[in-house]
Order: structure tokens, then C-alpha cells, then sequence
């Protein structure tokens, strides 16, 4: 092994990570045969890069936030030019409802999910059944109520993970809205009724509200809270996880 | 936009997430770090010229992204979440292979994020030390000495025992 040429530090390197050519990988191979100190070094390179990998492939093996996939999906899908009117008609209705409460907006006809979210977290409908107190505290009693008015196997999601506590619910035939608060104050509401059987995913602003609207083929959500858009998509992610059981 | 690249997108956010976490070193800072690679992406994604590339196209906003963040939060000490460590999945071992994978996680977070990314990319991702020097726009043997001393400098963290939670590199 004399006339081997002595490995260099990145050569080492690359020996570990397999990058060199044969022949001078089964002289590095050589080298570390011969010398234990260099070889046991070479040995906590391999060691320690193997437990990163293990680290943090086990540490991101969870589920992935659902709101990722829907936003780009939302995004990234080829709309049709009515689906883009569509998108201007809630940005419009927006502008009017999230603003101040105006009381004519136009609308195209069949898609009323956020208008109808709207017009109840701005108060307008009033006829709700509204259960709040000592009888939100059972969730079992509570989610069985909501069971009820919407005709679908869903419960109350759960926010406190992010500091909004279920303040109120308001049941409706067939719909419902969910007034949660936080400690700032803040209102954050969740309107649900069963899916017209379409799918869609929208993320819309107005000022410092932002609007979340979410729906697959059983259920269609509506979440309206000042959040920015990161909080509103882990917001919006857990909602959507907790309302389809 | 075109759906094609939506899914291919889509496909990438395990791999994104990984990437994420070994360099944040946290779970909600590494969702957050994706999050705002995500929103990045779709408004450029138009300029992705080619989809085989999107991977390296993700990571390369990623890691901007996670360098703009640290600039806004310089003052704040980077930690890893203990408490979610010990919930990592049990690799067929003990308390010990755990407590073994607590400290390389915060061994490297105490390392600066040109050289984590180095030893991400190359020990977790697997890329190649040409494809690792083409994605970070350095020469091939910039790649190799960043590497080099990034394994040096991870072994004598090691060695020297676990940095505090706040210790890390800033």
C-alpha cells in the first residue's frame, strides 16, 4: 500500500457517501483497513448521517396538513371561465358583506355557500336555535344535536390548539355555524350544511378577515376568522379533519 | 398554472417536509417553513420551465424561505421541540436509540443552514454531489468542503455531549 496516495478529507468524505469511482473507493477501503483511528472516525461519519436520516424521516412521517394539497389543487386545477366568474362573484360579495353588512349584492344563481355563511355570522338570518353554556360543555349532547340539524356524522372541531374555544352554535334545517372565540377576542366562525355533491377549496381576504371555503362531497365548510393565511390553512386543516368523521 | 404541475407539487410535500424539519429542527416551524413554500411556489410557478426539476425548484424556495424567516427572527433562539421528539416512532429500539436521535437532531440545528442544507441534501435526500452543487449554484468542490466540515463540525458536537435548546447556530 505504499505507493497509495493518502485520502484526503472530501475524499473520506464521498467514500461515505459512496461517490467515488471503484478503484479508489478499494484504496480509501485499504487505507481504513490499516489505520483503526481513521476507520473508526469514517464509522461516526456513516453513524451519525444514518441517524439524521432516521430522525427526521420519523419525526415528518405524520399526516401532511389536508389544507396543503387542497390549496395547491385550487390553485394549480384548469377552471373554466364560469368557475372564474364564480371567483370574482365571491370576491365582490366579499368586499360587500365582510365590509359592512350591505344588504343587495348580485350572485350567481346556485352558489350560495358563502353568502349564506355571511349573512348568519353577520347576524342577518336571527332564527336559529342557539345553545351555548353549560350545554355546549357535553360533547357528547352537543355533537348529537349537531348531528341532528345537519343530517351528517360530524362533530364540533376542536380549536383549542390554536386558542379559540366553541363559544356558541347556532342550528339551523340543515346548516349550522359554530362561533368560537379567543382570548384577544377574536371571532372565528365555521359554517356547515351537507355538500351539494361538488368539490371546491377558495381562500378569500378581506381586510383582516380572512375566509376559508372548503367542501368535499358530503360536507361544505366555511370558516371566517382575522388570521393570517398560514394560521387560517392549520385552522382550516384541523376543522376540516375533526367535521369529517 | 396547469394541474400537471399541481399534483407534481403535491407529490413533493413529504419530501418538502423532511427537508423542512432538518433544517428547522421543529415540527410546527417546519409545517410553517412549507406553508410559506407552498404559497411562494403557486405564485411563481409559472416560471418553473421544467417539471422533472420541480423538487430542486421546491427545496430552492424552501431553503430561501427558511433563511428569510431567520432574518426576521434572528433574536429568537431555535429549539428543538423535546417534547415531540419523544414522541418519534420507535426505530425497533430503545429509550436509548431515541435519546441518540434527540441529540443529532439538535447537533445539527446547532450548524449554519448552508451547511445543514449540504448535509441534508446529500445524507437524507440522497442527491448526488454534482446535483447538490447544480441545485445551490456552488461548485462541485465547494459542495464537498461544506460537507466535509459540516460532518466534522456535527461529530464534535456530538462528542462534546448535547447543546442546550437555545445553543443553536443563529
Amino acid at each position: 500500500m505504499s505507493g497509495t496516495r493518502p485520502a484526503s478529507e472530501e475524499e473520506l468524505h464521498a467514500y461515505v457517501d459512496g461517490a467515488l469511482d471503484a478503484a479508489r473507493h478499494r484504496e480509501i477501503a485499504d487505507i481504513l483497513l490499516a489505520d483503526a483511528a481513521l476507520a473508526a472516525r469514517v464509522a461516526n461519519y456513516m453513524s451519525d448521517r444514518d441517524a439524521l436520516r432516521l430522525a427526521v424521516t420519523s419525526l415528518s412521517a405524520g399526516p401532511l396538513p389536508a389544507a396543503w394539497a387542497a390549496r395547491i389543487e385550487a390553485l394549480t386545477a384548469p377552471r373554466r371561465p364560469a368557475v372564474m366568474r364564480r371567483r370574482y362573484a365571491i370576491a365582490a360579495s366579499l368586499a360587500l358583506l365582510v365590509g359592512g353588512g350591505a344588504t343587495a349584492w348580485w350572485w350567481p344563481e346556485g352558489d350560495t355557500i358563502l353568502s349564506d355563511a355571511l349573512a348568519i355570522r353577520n347576524g342577518t338570518p336571527g332564527k336559529g336555535e342557539v345553545v351555548t353554556g353549560s350545554l355546549l360543555a357535553d360533547a357528547g349532547t352537543r355533537d348529537a344535536r349537531l348531528v341532528s340539524a345537519l343530517g351528517l356524522p360530524v362533530r364540533a372541531p376542536d380549536l383549542q390548539r390554536f386558542g379559540f374555544q366553541l363559544a356558541a352554535m347556532e342550528l339551523f334545517a340543515h346548516a349550522a355555524q359554530l362561533r368560537y372565540a379567543d382570548r384577544k377576542h377574536r371571532d372565528l366562525t365555521i359554517y356547515v350544511r351537507p355538500s351539494d355533491g361538488t368539490t371546491r377549496f377558495d381562500m378569500l381576504r378581506r381586510g383582516s378577515q380572512r375566509v376559508c371555503i372548503w367542501q368535499d362531497n358530503v360536507v361544505s365548510a366555511v370558516i371566517v376568522a382575522p388570521l393570517s393565511a398560514g394560521e387560517m390553512m392549520r385552522v382550516a386543516s384541523k376543522a376540516y379533519g375533526d367535521l369529517d368523521l | 398554472m396547469n394541474g400537471r404541475a399541481g399534483r407534481a407539487m403535491v407529490a413533493q410535500l413529504p419530501a418538502l417536509r423532511r427537508y423542512a424539519l432538518g433544517l428547522t429542527g421543529q415540527a410546527a416551524a417546519a409545517d410553517d417553513l412549507v406553508q410559506d413554500c407552498i404559497e411562494r411556489a403557486l405564485r411563481r410557478i409559472d416560471s418553473l420551465q421544467d417539471e422533472s426539476r420541480i423538487g430542486a425548484w421546491l427545496r430552492t424556495i424552501l431553503f430561501n424561505a427558511f433563511i428569510d424567516g431567520r432574518r426576521q427572527l434572528r433574536s429568537r433562539a431555535e429549539s428543538v421541540e423535546t417534547e415531540l421528539l419523544e414522541t418519534l416512532p420507535d426505530p425497533g429500539s430503545n429509550a436509548q436509540t431515541r435519546h441518540e436521535l434527540q441529540q443529532v437532531l439538535r447537533a445539527a440545528s446547532t450548524l449554519t443552514p448552508q451547511h445543514r442544507q449540504v448535509l441534508l441534501l446529500v445524507g437524507v435526500e440522497g442527491l448526488s454531489y454534482r446535483e447538490v452543487a447544480e441545485e445551490i449554484g456552488v461548485p462541485l468542490g465547494t459542495v464537498m468542503s461544506r460537507l466535509a466540515r459540516a460532518r466534522d463540525q456535527l461529530r464534535s458536537v456530538l462528542e462534546a455531549g448535547a447543546p442546550h435548546a437555545g445553543a443553536a447556530a443563529r
